[in-house]
């Protein structure tokens, strides 16, 4: 085997970076290279050479051919017009959509029942806000009112009520008279109903009573 | 099918021809693309965009100027040459020792690491060593020494006479080299060499 020297290995450098020498002279030429103060770049050029072959080619990541032709790829043609609807009739022949529907149309009846609107009486000019907001305030006042109207009229209220301007008529205190003089022997008379306690005791028992109703 | 066949079918609209192309070669450019920017999330990008840039000028590849993969690895130099032109402003900040120091901590980790560990330490440590060349060495040495192309395919990649290529590959390895011996891990190569 010839000795390695300066210029065999700048004659041969490409096989040597390569490693495309015999193994005997690779390790001769590695051994005249890291000696040589001439031919030391060139033992780091092989050394780098061998650090770089031993890396593996790294995986793509996932996903990146598929973007890669999704952006590439031309786009699907375009549906014809009767293939929409037809899609459309599909979505919406299912049972779900149509029982949702009638919900639906269901509620806003009752919404519309609920605030007596009629709608073959709306006209154009009832979309104007102001007369909406007119009608709307209408509405709120005439329910306000027909409400008061049946809390009044209940039975249970109507006694209460008379109960309670019997006790405020009982509570006056009477026109100045001079009081009489009792005689001697003479006792004061008993409770006849339309004083204030008997008043309150007529509305406990009536308290009882609706109790009782109640519990049966 | 040779690539003439297989870009014809495809200027004609054949989607299966393309997607052909698409995941032959997606692998080696997201590779040249990654060991030119050293950023996966760029790397990823870029080879989207190489591959938009070549669907977008399929017709004009020619079979007589080289193979399929010549041409892609063409397009793709010239883009990332300027994706490294427009981002050179924002590589300036970084210091080369800042790196160094960089490049030591990583390799001071425990030796006795699991293959697939070490080998991801190995390629991160590279990268950045390979991120210190200039662009015309790296390109060269990345094209030769990691997508494995013979001198001819390079020389028609970067349009330079076969002699500029081997000039610039081996002044690369050197320059290479003599940053990774500097490195703990890298200044005793004995267990490569034969």
């Amino acid at each position: 085997m010839t000795k390695w020297n300066c210029e065999r290995l700048e004659a041969r450098l490409d096989d040597y970076l390569e490693g495309r020498l015999a193994a005997a002279d690779l390790r001769a030429a590695d051994a005249h290279a890291r000696s040589c103060s001439r031919c030391a770049e060139w033992f780091d050029a092989r050394c780098a050479t061998l650090w770089l072959r031993r890396l593996e080619p790294l995986e793509a990541p996932p996903g990146l051919e598929t973007r890669i032709l999704a952006q590439t790829v031309a786009p699907p043609p375009r549906e014809s017009l009767w293939a929409v609807l037809g899609q459309g009739w599909t979505l919406v022949s299912q049972p779900r959509f149509a029982f949702g529907l009638a919900a639906a149309v269901f509620s806003a009846a009752l919404a519309l029942s609920a605030l007596d609107v009629s709608l073959r009486d709306v006209r154009a000019a009832d979309l104007n806000p102001a007369n909406i907001y007119r009608a709307v305030n209408r509405q709120a006042h005439q329910t306000y009112a027909r409400g008061a109207r049946f809390v009044n009229e209940l039975r249970l209220v109507y006694e209460i009520r008379t109960r309670l301007e019997a006790f405020r008529s009982d509570a006056e205190p009477p026109a100045p008279q001079p009081p009489p003089d009792p005689g001697p022997g003479e006792q004061p008379k008993p409770d006849d109903g339309n004083s204030v306690s008997g008043t309150i005791g007529w509305l406990y028992a009536y308290h009882q009573m609706t109790l009782v109703r109640t519990l049966r | 099918m040779d690539d003439a066949e297989l870009v014809r079918r495809c200027v004609a609209g054949d989607s299966a021809a393309w997607e052909s192309i698409v995941r032959t070669h997606t692998r080696r450019i997201y590779n040249l693309c990654y060991r030119f920017t050293g950023q996966r999330q760029e790397a990823e990008d870029l080879t989207q965009e190489v591959f938009l840039r070549m669907f977008r000028t399929l017709k004009s590849y020619d079979p007589a100027q080289g193979a399929l993969g010549v041409w892609l690895h063409r397009v793709s130099r010239n883009l990332l040459i300027d994706h490294y032109r427009a981002t050179r402003r924002d590589r300036m900040t970084s210091s080369l020792d800042d790196e160094l120091t960089h490049l030591g901590e990583k390799e001071a980790a425990p030796a006795q690491q699991d293959r697939q560990v070490a080998l991801r330490e190995l390629s991160a440590t590279l990268q950045r060593a390979l991120a210190r060349l200039s662009p015309e060495l790296r390109e060269a040495v990345v094209l030769r020494d990691l997508q494995e192309l013979e001198y001819r395919e390079i020389s028609q990649t970067l349009n330079i006479p076969e002699g500029t290529v081997k000039s610039r590959i081996n002044r690369g390895r050197a320059e290479l080299g003599r940053i990774l011996k500097r490195l703990p891990g890298f200044d005793s190569p004995e267990g490569m060499l034969q």
